[in-house]
């Protein structure tokens, strides 16, 4: 009978955190990508996260990432919980409200679909503090500048208009002035904030993703093809991000499920956090079990992530070797 | 700058007509292209340049294009996503094109590179021979303007989603690389005022294509001496007026060429704002900015 040996590193007792902070230069920064509703898969890796001896020194995150981020800043201690219990709740009238066609039809001619008014309302109900700078862990939040198309990092200010600007979703949502400048979701420039956070002096960064698809078949009718348009220019982005980082700084790409459902499916992708945290405590477990030293630059992850393309392959470091 | 150049053109929607422009005084001072590389729309004005049209001759079919197929941005999306409202656009361009162009890569007076986005990878695709006509039309296949167009066994669209300026196209053996740039360079603030939903949406969309330039930059100006010449000009998706996209891609080729030296050396000449805020390549920038 061949029966593996136990995954625990060293003499660890059953509830030991997992020793992962020695491993990693500070300052360690999560990462959150944005991603709509597939923000909602982000519970299982950051619960999986909450069971090791890390915590960060930074967070940063885009559109949905910076929303479960912010409260993840709020009160580190029952982030988790409350990330969970907030993307339980969340579905399509978190945006919009009630009456959200009728509404939208009305909107035909104006800078957006709907107001953000029921979104404002519902962060509000969520966080309890109004300025970036008193939150626990410091905290940046990621939009793009619509004139000139630059990311900008909310790192102080109130924390409600800077949350709002990075999830205004172009078109969808209205573009939000800060400052006297208008902003855009930061999905149309750093969807994942990976250089945003090596700018901000990250000496490792760990990134929660939104889940990494095979591309599934193709379909060549114009909604298809307009559906496909976002997704391939978010992979291009992507790819930039992780590999401008992963030249500098050690970077922890965790594993996130494949399945997420649709985009606007909450509770699908909800279900898929629990998948997510079973891969990112096997990936963490794996780095602990196969390394002693602190990482060195490069891209740690698993090599069958389907988010791997063939130009950040020469920056893969496979956890378990 | 004197001499034969490689000659970019990148995206620009409504606002490609100005490069046109652009390549008129390109001519009218001595400057010949070598060879040519497009992506998205631009690819018509670069596979134009490769077949050595006369400028008349784009000025026409831009004043046709903007005029009959993309009137109004959510007419021409209405159309686009009828699949047979589409194809009958299609027919209508290619026909357009197969008039102005030779078929085949291989009759063009100098060698011509255009690029496309594997709708399936997302991967940039390098198109530099066989049928011209289909390769332009791949090239530029905006999603929601033109369907996907077959190429063995990849569906290809709009090379402006991974390449809006297609500067890894460009042949290693160039010298300087002058590039045509219609949509990256920033917008007046004052210009979004007003803006409406979908034209909010597009500009996002630049954007994206945006970062992407910058670092295409960055590879491209530390191997050549790269020329900027770019307008701001108009709206994005503003269809009503190719003419006056022509007239501004003219004053700006003339004030731009006018400030890059005889003699150039690696780097970007004439960085325009909106990419002079990476800082990479802000450092890459040499001459007046």
């Amino acid at each position: 009978m061949d029966v593996p040996g136990p995954r625990s590193p060293h003499q660890r007792r059953a509830g030991d955190p997992i020793p992962v902070t020695r491993l990693l230069p500070r300052p360690v920064h999560y990462v959150m990508a944005g991603g709509g509703s597939h923000g909602a898969v982000q519970w299982g890796a950051l619960q999986a996260l909450a069971q090791t001896d890390l915590v960060p020194d930074a967070i940063i995150g885009t559109s949905a990432g910076a929303l479960t981020g912010s409260i993840l800043a709020e009160d580190f201690a029952s982030g988790v919980h409350r990330i969970a219990y907030v993307w339980g709740q969340i579905n399509m009238s978190f945006l919009t409200g009630d009456r959200w066609l009728t509404r939208s039809l009305t909107n035909v001619r104006s800078v957006s679909l709907m107001p953000n008014t029921t979104q404002e309302a519902t962060l509000r109900s969520i966080l309890h503090t109004s300025r970036i700078e008193s939150l626990e862990i410091p905290f940046a939040a990621v939009a793009t500048d619509l004139a000139d198309g630059s990311p900008h990092v909310f790192d102080s200010g109130l924390l409600i208009p800077a949350l709002l600007a990075s999830s205004a979703i172009p078109g969808v949502l209205p573009p939000v002035e800060i400052d006297g400048r208008r902003y855009v979701d930061g999905l149309a420039s750093a969807n994942l904030p990976a250089i945003p956070a090596l700018h901000q002096g990250a000496g490792s960064i760990v990134v929660l993703d939104t889940g990494s698809r095979a591309p599934g078949e193709v379909g060549t009718t114009p909604a298809k093809v307009i559906g496909r348009v976002g997704a391939i220019m978010a992979a291009s982005q992507r790819r930039r991000q992780l590999r401008e980082a992963a030249r500098n700084v050690p970077v922890l790409l965790l594993p996130t499920p494949a399945d997420l459902g649709g985009t606007l499916d909450f509770a699908g992708t909800m279900r898929a956090g629990a998948s997510g945290y079973a891969m990112a405590r096997a990936f963490l477990t794996d780095l602990v079990l196969h390394r002693r030293r602190r990482l060195r630059p490069g891209l740690y992850a698993r090599p069958d992530d389907h988010g791997l393309s063939d130009d950040l392959r020469p920056l893969l470091r496979e956890v378990d070797r | 700058m004197k001499g034969s150049v490689t000659v970019v053109t990148t995206f620009g929607l409504a606002r490609t007509p100005a490069q046109v422009g652009m390549l008129e005084v390109l001519a009218e001072r001595a400057i010949t292209p070598r060879a040519a590389v497009g992506s998205s729309l631009g690819a018509v004005n670069a596979a134009g340049l490769a077949a050595g049209c006369h400028p008349d001759q784009l000025r026409e079919f831009w004043g046709w294009l903007l005029a009959e197929v993309m009137a109004s941005p959510v007419r021409t999306l209405a159309k686009g996503l009828s699949t047979r409202q589409s194809r009958k656009q299609v027919e209508l361009v290619r026909e357009r094109l197969a008039g102005m162009l030779p078929s085949r890569f291989e009759e063009l007076a100098i060698p011509l590179r255009l690029v496309a986005t594997d709708l399936e990878t997302g991967d940039e695709v390098v198109l530099d021979s066989g049928d011209l006509v289909e390769a332009v039309m791949a090239s530029c296949a905006l999603p929601g303007l033109f369907p996907p167009v077959r190429h063995g066994d990849a569906h290809l669209i709009d090379g402006g989603l991974v390449a809006g300026m297609p500067l890894r196209a460009v042949p290693p053996d160039s010298k300087t690389v002058v590039v045509l740039d219609t949509g990256h360079a920033a917008m007046a603030e004052e210009a979004l005022v007003g803006y409406r939903w979908w034209e909010v949406a597009a500009l996002s969309y630049a954007h994206q294509i945006r970062g992407q330039a910058a670092n295409a930059l960055i590879l491209t100006a530390t191997k050549h001496p790269v020329v900027m010449i770019s307008t701001a000009h108009g709206r994005l998706l503003d269809v009503s007026d190719p003419a006056g996209a022509v007239r501004a891609g003219r004053e700006a080729a003339e004030q731009q060429i006018a400030a890059v030296p005889a003699r150039l050396r690696r780097g970007v000449y004439n960085l325009p704002r909106g990419l002079d805020d990476y800082a990479p390549l802000a450092a890459l920038g040499v001459g007046p900015a």
